[in-house]
Order: structure tokens, then sequence, then C-alpha cells
């Protein structure tokens, strides 16, 4: 009982530190502009003018951004889902000649900082055809990003080799025992892996900014924009916006970590 | 199905070889493209096609953004600007058919990368400095032939500066389009409270050291409570507010034409006058301190917080103030003067038109230009911006809708910029590594002047010694 | 060798178990296919032309020149390259380890299914899914040496704060809080770790009369010391890299990412994206990227080396 109580004495404090910058944008989203100048800032504007988010939503076509971001987002979220778990099972559970060569190829694709490789892979894209398209955002996400793979690899090793070679003696195939044994063993590993491909590709900017050029194609992320003027920003704008778009991780969060679900039972393996 | 037998050995290494082959050519071939600019020859060409065509089904010959039905493609950093230019043009010109895509203004990202891959948009809005820099690199055209078919515009009406700032090797390399003043901000009330006269701001750089003294109140540890003025908050921003200081002291950084340094003529006094500016009110590192994570956005700042005495700050800043600090009293005057000079402390900045030399329909590019130039659109779109045009009567026309502009208007006349050279931000980098050691490393000021002056000289042989582009 | 007459029992085993092998390898490959296309497709190429590019002149707007060995040379004559290394160096020494106890430590108090805990983990994640203005905006404020939160909270507990954002020494510690501020992120990855323990060895180590510590350090950190592992991994392959962050401390202008007062933020990173995109200096550029490639390579394989002592993966029987 004392320790609960510890626990959330602690927790308390440190998600008010962790909580300020989301209550900060909602609380600047909701302020009139003479609000926004007062000095010190005020935390809780009174009263809040909710209708900043009706003028900030009618600013720019945003459900049509909100839709393409949808798009990219989930498609290469799949991707990302099934070629990280394919390619980490062939790291993590098979032997194959030069696996651990290739698996440090796979860590050294992450140590070249990505502006030196900016330039060219955009005029690969563009030799492919693929400006102003989705295709730069979703395509390689079906090849397996290594920062995916590096991590279901890591989970897929802790799993027992046991599990695999029992089920290979019942006579399923790799593709059976990733599917039906590795993958729901793998919860946990599965949900982050969702929840970091979901916030990375939603809240994507340079790469929308680089690939598309034409406003029917836009993201969020570049809608956002429309607010950012040289000399005047519509600051509230800009944070209503922004605050909408945090609600759908805060969604997809919310329902992947029902899967951070302790108890893996694997009676009957030890001893 | 046996294939790792030391027979097949020899496959895999026949695989390898070729998986070799085809990075090789996935990656030659970009740069044999980027080499030969965007124009392909049939080898490279057919040496594209064996690369994508094992790997992609679909190899566009199209280099992206423009098709070639007379479409402008136009970049321009702001969102609602972009959009404007397409509405108004489609009144006014129904005939031209436009793009805008959203631009960058302070970043070169997506530029080089259209640039390299060789599609860039028709024609960019970019900040004025870029021009040496694109034109030695073949990027751009000259605009001499162009300007002199201009319809709704005059380049003799172009501010005598700016015309001059657009020239390098005897040709025109931007349109220019917007150019900025800084005036002088005071915060009435807290004049008074200092016991001086907010109806007399001081109009000399010896009398605002005296005033912003005085008007520095520290609390009782000696922390700064309210600030003078400090070149940290503001615009031009810390380093930049040497250039202001030569140019008060009626110098420069470099001569006229661009072959001397001349900064070590009044270097010394000008970092001298900052620094007793900065120890009469506590120290710089104090004031850089106090100030730096007040300003939440233009126009919500350490001066509307009511933070900061005087400050020096562009045109685009007043309206904001209007918008977010309704109750703060101020003024705004021109900049001071350094006596016994006449040139009122100032600073420059805008962007202008570029037209990229791959791109596909210049004459397009040129009617754009002659439309954004005309008195209508252009005064409309200096009202959203927030910049001063680059046209003067169309600049006069911008002033007269607010007194407050005039303050601004008043020294468009005749205030400075940067050189603009090849390596132009090269140039700025070494005075602001200058000035920081001066300020906050404490370096002696002497050594400091002179490698920084060396170091500016360096860059201005560089770029004396490139051929005069073709443009 | 032998009398090819006589089929010997451990040669026909050997050829099952061989034949076994190699299936497991061409399924191996096959698995890891996708990877291998992408690498070649999308990867190589513009790996190979930055590498190539760091022996030109490249300047992005114009056909590169072969200059061989030169821009690397200019690299070790340059003194902001030497800066460049310490401050990086500086910042992945502080921001790592913290990274990873903090992180550790908030997903230790998270790993339990008590009312509410579903709204804390989402807490702590969300500095890392508020978009970058707003964050920075309010992390200056925060770090205002004289209004700021920061130093106020200091000063009530009698201590002085330090000028954080612009004092030389200071910056670099400033950046390093932000970073903390992303921790949300490996503190999921560590969660994900804790929930893949079985239960079982708990309960077995506990019927051994293991208390609280010795369950922590005995099954807690074994089993999840593959997860440590990667946190460690990619926490020192970002942090080296680190680059974005510096764009709120610098002081930019004309919008080149500033190097804060004295170059205290001048990152290797940062050092090449002003080389390259502001300067022109691509060939430079990629030859510092390449350079910070070797150190990042060397960096990771001695992790691989040391990893084989303190990493303990279940499915790795000897020979696997």
């Amino acid at each position: 009982m004392a320790g609960r109580v510890l626990r959330y004495a602690a927790l308390i404090p440190l998600s008010v530190v962790f909580l300020a910058p989301l209550v900060w944008m909602l609380s600047t989203s909701l302020k009139t502009d003479r609000q926004l100048g007062l000095w010190p800032p005020v935390w809780i504007p009174t009263p809040p003018v909710w209708l900043n988010y009706a003028h900030a939503w009618t600013s720019a076509p945003f459900a049509l951004y909100a839709r393409n971001t949808l798009i990219i987002t989930a498609t290469a979220m799949l991707g990302q889902l099934l070629s990280a778990s394919a390619v980490a099972y062939g790291f993590a559970r098979l032997r194959f000649p030069g696996r651990d060569i290739l698996f440090i190829v796979v860590l050294a694709t992450m140590m070249l900082p990505g502006v030196v490789t900016l330039i060219p892979t955009y005029i690969l894209f563009q030799k492919l055809g693929w400006l102003n398209t989705f295709l730069p955002l979703i395509v390689p996400a079906y090849f397996g990003a290594p920062f995916f793979i590096f991590l279901l690899r890591q989970f897929f090793r802790s799993i027992p080799m046991e599990l695999s070679e029992a089920a290979k003696i019942d006579g399923a195939s790799n593709l059976r025992i990733l599917l039906q044994l590795i993958l729901p063993l793998s919860r946990p590993a599965l949900a982050t892996l969702l929840i970091f491909s979901f916030t990375g590709n939603w809240n994507d900017f340079l790469g929308p900014l680089i690939y598309l050029n034409t406003q029917d194609k836009y993201t969020l992320t570049i809608g956002l924009q429309v607010f950012l003027q040289q000399n005047s920003t519509q600051f509230q704008y800009l944070m209503a916006i922004s605050f909408l778009m945090s609600l759908p991780i805060i969604v997809v969060f919310f329902f992947a970590q029902q899967h951070f679900v302790r108890g893996i039972v694997m009676s009957g393996i030890k001893g | 199905m046996s294939r790792f037998t030391t027979r097949d050995l020899a496959s895999r290494r026949r695989l390898l070889t070729l998986a070799g082959k085809l990075v090789a050519v996935t990656a030659v071939v970009p740069l044999l493209q980027a080499c030969s600019g965007g124009q392909t020859t049939s080898s490279s060409a057919a040496a594209s096609s064996l690369a994508s065509g094992a790997v992609s089904a679909s190899v566009a010959s199209s280099t992206g953004v423009a098709k070639a039905t007379g479409t402008v493609v136009f970049w321009n950093p702001t969102q609602k600007l972009g959009d404007m230019i397409v509405q108004e043009a489609a009144k006014a010109k129904p005939d031209l058919k436009l793009q805008f895509v959203l631009g960058e203004y302070d970043s070169n990202t997506k530029t080089m990368a259209v640039l390299a891959a060789g599609n860039p948009p028709d024609l960019s809005y970019l900040g004025r400095w870029q021009g040496p820099d694109l034109a030695v690199r073949n990027a751009i055209f000259a605009m001499d032939d162009k300007i002199k078919l201009a319809g709704s515009w005059k380049w003799s009406d172009v501010w005598p500066r700016l015309q001059k700032d657009s020239v390098q090797w005897g040709k025109t390399w931007v349109i220019p389009y917007s150019t900025d003043t800084r005036a002088f901000f005071y915060n009435k009330t807290l004049m008074q409270k200092a016991g001086l006269d907010p109806d007399k701001p001081p109009t000399t750089w010896q009398d605002m050291v005296a005033q912003a003294a005085k008007a520095t109140t520290k609390d009782s540890s000696g922390k700064i409570n309210i600030i003078g003025y400090t070149p940290t908050f503001g615009n031009p921003p810390t380093y930049l507010t040497f250039y202001s200081m030569l140019w008060v002291l009626g110098s420069d950084l470099v001569n006229d034409d661009h072959t001397k340094v001349t900064l070590q003529d009044k270097g010394a006094e000008a970092m001298t006058a900052v620094k007793g500016l900065m120890d009469q009110q506590g120290g710089y590192e104090q004031a850089a301190a106090f100030t730096k994570g007040l300003t939440m956005g233009t126009g919500i700042d350490a001066f509307s917080a009511g933070k900061v005495v005087f400050g020096m700050n562009s045109e685009g800043v007043f309206p904001n103030y209007d918008k977010y600090s309704p109750d703060l009293q101020y003024g705004i005057i021109p900049g001071p003067v350094y006596t016994p000079n006449t040139e009122h402390l100032n600073y420059d900045g805008g962007g202008g038109w570029y037209y990229f030399k791959k791109a596909k329909n210049p004459d397009g590019a040129w009617q754009l230009t002659d439309f954004l130039m005309g008195k209508d659109f252009y005064t409309n779109y200096a009202d959203q911006s927030g910049g001063i045009p680059a046209l003067q009567t169309v600049a006069q026309a911008w002033g007269a809708k607010d007194k407050r502009r005039e303050q601004f208007l008043a020294t468009a006349a005749t205030v400075h910029w940067i050189p603009i050279v090849v390596g132009t931000l090269d140039m700025l980098n070494f005075i602001s590594t200058m000035w920081d050691d001066i300020l906050i490393g404490k370096k002696p000021m002497d050594q400091e002047l002179k490698t920084a002056a060396d170091a500016v000289q360096g860059i201005l042989d560089k770029n004396n010694a490139y051929p005069p582009p073709q443009g | 060798m032998n009398a090819s007459a006589q089929v010997i029992p451990s040669q026909a085993r050997r050829r099952r178990a061989g034949g076994m092998a190699r299936r497991e390898a061409i399924e191996g490959y096959l698995f890891i296919l996708p990877w291998i296309v992408g690498l070649i497709v999308f990867t190589a190429g513009p790996f190979l032309a930055g590498f190539l590019l760091s022996f030109t002149d490249y300047s992005a707007l114009q056909a590169p020149n072969w200059t061989g060995l030169q821009n690397y040379v200019k690299v070790f004559h340059d003194q902001n390259f030497y800066l460049s290394i310490f401050n990086t160096l500086y910042y992945v020494v502080l921001s790592v380890p913290l990274g990873m106890v903090i992180g550790f430590g908030l997903a230790l108090l998270l790993n339990q299914k008590i009312p509410g805990i579903a709204f804390f983990r989402t807490a702590f994640y969300m500095p890392s899914i508020v978009p970058a203005v707003p964050s920075i905006m309010l992390f200056l404020w925060i770090l205002n040496d004289r209004f700021g939160l920061l130093n106020g909270f200091l000063s009530s507990i009698g201590i002085s704060g330090p000028d954080w954002l612009t004092s030389p020494s200071w910056t670099k510690p400033s950046l390093v809080i932000w970073s903390l501020w992303q921790v949300g992120g490996s503190m999921i990855i560590y969660l994900a770790g804790l929930q893949s323990v079985p239960q079982e060895l708990y309960e077995a180590a506990s019927i051994d009369g293991a208390g609280a510590g010795r369950k922590f350090w005995h099954v807690t950190i074994p089993m999840i010391s593959p997860t440590i592992f990667f946190v460690l991994t990619i926490g020192i392959i970002s942090s080296f890299q680190v680059f974005t962050a510096a764009f709120l401390l610098g002081s930019g202008n004309y919008g080149m990412p500033g190097a804060g007062p004295l170059n205290s933020l001048l990152f290797w990173v940062l050092n090449i994206y002003q080389q390259g995109f502001y300067f022109y200096r691509f060939g430079y550029a990629s030859a510092l990227a390449w350079l910070l490639f070797v150190v990042i390579m060397l960096v990771t394989l001695v992790q691989l080396a040391l990893a084989r002592r303190w990493v303990y993966y279940e499915a790795e029987t000897p020979g696997r």
C-alpha cells in the first residue's frame, strides 16, 4: 500500500512536467490575441475561445490533408509491420551464412546522416517518376526500416528456440511459426512498433515538404504552414490544429499500450 | 534445390557482382544526370532505363513538376501569399496557368534538391543574398534583357540601393521584391518610470546609452529587472548589430566595389561602443540571458512584456504589438545617429524573385512577374506580407496607409545591408564568431578584428576570382 | 577418403542435417529479402553517391569534379571540425546514460496495473508527439535565466541557476534536458521489454526464496538485456547525429541554423548541414558525414562485441 502511494507521489509531479507541452498547446489555442500577449503567460485562458478551432479548421482544406495523412500513415504502418516482422524473424531465428554481417549492415544504414543522402534520394525518386505522389513516403516502408528490424529482432530473439522447435516437429513452416507463434507472443513489441510507426509517419514534415508539390496532396504537417507568415503567425490556429493532430496519436497510443500485457505463459518449457 | 555447394559459391559471387553493378548503376546514373544537368544523353538514358527497369516499373522521363502545357510553377515560402498570388492572378490574367508550391526562405533543402535533380520551378522567392552563389553555379538567369521589356513597372522605380544590390558582374540576378528597415521602438511607460521624458526619446547613440543606463533596473540580488537597450533583443539580432554600428560610424564592412575589407577602420570603435553600452547595464552575458526565451513570436517578445525599454525592430513587428498587446504604450522613430555622423542605426533585409535556368517556362515566369510588380497587386501583397515594397512608388503608397509605416519608410532610401557576394553566409559566420569571441569569450578585440578582417578579405578574393557567370 | 561403398549413417545424418541447414539458410534469405531489395533499390545508391561525392567539389548545383582526398585533408585542418567532435561527444556521453537510466526508471514505475496507469503512460509519451514549435517555445521560456520556471524552482531551494540558454558552458546541458523530455520513447520500449518477461520466472525465483532485489538483478535485467542493448545502441547512433534540436537553441540568421554562443552547439551533423546546404560545399559535407559514419560504426562494433558478455537471448543456443 505504501508502495502504491509512493508510486503516485512520484508519478503525479512527473506527469505534470511531461504534460506541460500538450497543456501549453491547448492553452495557447484557446486564447484571444490579447491574452496571447500577456506577460507572464497565463496557463488557463478565461474565457477559452473554442471558436478558434472552428476558424483554424476552415483556414485550409484540413479534412483533405487529414485524409492524405491518414492514407500515408496507415499504408506505411502496414508496410513497416509486415516487412519488419519478416526480416526480423530471419535475423532472429534463422541461421544463414553472413547473417551477422548483414545485420551489421542493417545497423550501418542508420549511421549515415540523412542530410547527405537527401539529395541523391530525391534524385532517385525523381528518376522513378514518384515526385508529387505518396510513393516515396510509403513504398520504402515495405522494405524494412532498420529501426524496426532491430527492435523486433531483439524481441524475437528473446523467445526460447524450443518453442519453434516444438512447432517444427509438429510440421509447422517458418511462416506459420512467425504468424502463429512468434507474433502473438510479441504483442508488446508490435504495439511499440505501431506507436512509433504511427507517430513517425503522422508527424513527418520533411518528407512531405520535399516530395509533395500540389495542395491536393498536402499532409497535415504541411497544412500547418498556412498559419505561418513571415511577420504574423496565427498562433492560436497553429496550436489548435497541432492539438487536433495530437489526438489520433493519443488514441493510437492508448489502444496500443493495452497490449503491454504481462505474462507470456509458456508452461511446460522449463522443466 | 541445393544452392550452397562450392559450385554455387561461384554463382553467389556472380549474384553479388550483379548486385554490385546494380548498385553502381543506380548510384552512378543519378550522378551522371546531375553532371549533365538534367539533359539526358542517349547513353545515360539507356543506362538509366537499364537500372530502373530492373527495379521499378515506371521510369517517367518527365522531370516532375511542370508539364509542357505552359503552367508557370512558382515557389513562395508563405502559404497564404502564394495562394493570394494564384487567386489574384486568376482574375487579372486568366490565361496564365499558375501552380504554387510551398517553398522555403530560411532553409535551402528543397531548393538544392530540385536544382540538383534538374527540375526547379520557373521562379522562386528567396532571400536577396542568394544571387551570387546561385549565379556562379549556373543556376539562374541574368534578367537584364527581360527587365527592358517590363510592362507594368520600371527598373528605375526600384530603390537605387536595391538596384545596386541586385547587380554583380554587371548583370542583374534577382528582381527585388521586398526590403526592410529597422526603427527604434521605445516604451513610454517604462521611460516615465525611469524619470525620462516619454515624448523625447533619444535620437543619438550617446543619448540612448545614457537613457538606457538610467532605465535599467536591477533587483536586490543584482539581477536585471528591466533592461534599457540590448542587441540580444530585437532585430538586427546580436552580431548583425556590428554591421549597423559600422554604418552609423560612417564606415562599412567592405568597400564599395567589394574588393577590400574595411571593417578594421571603425571595427574597434564599433565594438567598444557596444561593449560600453552593455557594461553599463550589467554586462552582455546577463543581458543575453535576460532576453533569451522571452520571444514567443513576432510581436510577443521582451518588449511587449515590458522588460525592454528600447529596441530596434523591423516594420513587420508593430502590427503584432497592436494585435497582441493593445495596451502597450510605445512609440517609433528612426534609429539613433552616432554624432557627429548622420546615418540612422538601421539594417536591411528582404527577398526577391530568382529565375532558374532549367525551368520549363521562363516566358511565363516573366508574365507572372509583370503581374506581381503591378501597383494594385503589389500594394495588396505588401499589406499582407509585412515588408517594404521594392518599387518606390508602391512603397510610398504602402507608407501612406499608416503613419508608423512612414517611420520605416523614412530610411528606406539609405539603409545598408550585408555585402552580397559569393560566400555571404560564410562571411556572416566569421562576424558572428568574432562578436561572440569578443563579448562572451572576452578575447582581445584587436586580434579578433584582424582575424575577421582577414577572413572577409579571403572571401572577397574568392568572390572576385570567379569569372563573370553567363546568366 | 572412406570406402565409398559403405553408406555411413553419420554421413547420411550429416547430409540430412546439411539439407536442413541449407533449407533454413534459403528461408533465412527469403525472409530478409524485402530488406535486401530495399537496400539495393533505395539505400545503396544514395549511400554510394554520398561516398563518391566526398571525393569531389560537388555543390549540388553543378556537376561534381574529382578532387581526390582534398576534402578529407581539409577536414583535418578545420578547427570547427574538432570543436564539433568535442561538442558531439559531450552530448553523447551526457545524454545517453541519463536517458537510459531515466527511461528505465519511468518504465519500472509504470510497469504495474494500477488505476490510471494508462493515463500516466500516455502523459510521459506526450512530449515526443507534440510538434516542435510549441514545445520549443515553452522550453525556452522554462529555461530563461531570469523568468523561467527552472531557475525559479532552483532558487526556491537555494540554488542560483545558470544561464541555461546563453552561457556557452550550459547550452549543451540544456539540450540534454530537452532530450530527457523526449524520454517517453525509450520508456515505451523498456516497458514492452519488461512486459515480455514471463511471469513464471518470477514465480520460480520466489519459490527459490529470492527477494525483490535478487529478482530484479537475476531475472529482470538479464531478460530485458536485449531491450537495454537496443536502447543503448540506438541511443548512441542517434545522439551522435544530434542536430535538429540545435535549431532551438542556436540563434539562426538567414535561416542558417545557429551553433549557439561561441559555437557551443556546433555538432557534427549541424556542421555537415551548414557546409552542405548553406555554404554549397556538398562534397566536403559528404566527407564529414562519412567520417562520422566510421566513428559510429566503430563504436557500435565495440558495443556488439561487448554485448556477447552481458546480453542474454533466450533463443541463443550454442551455435546460433
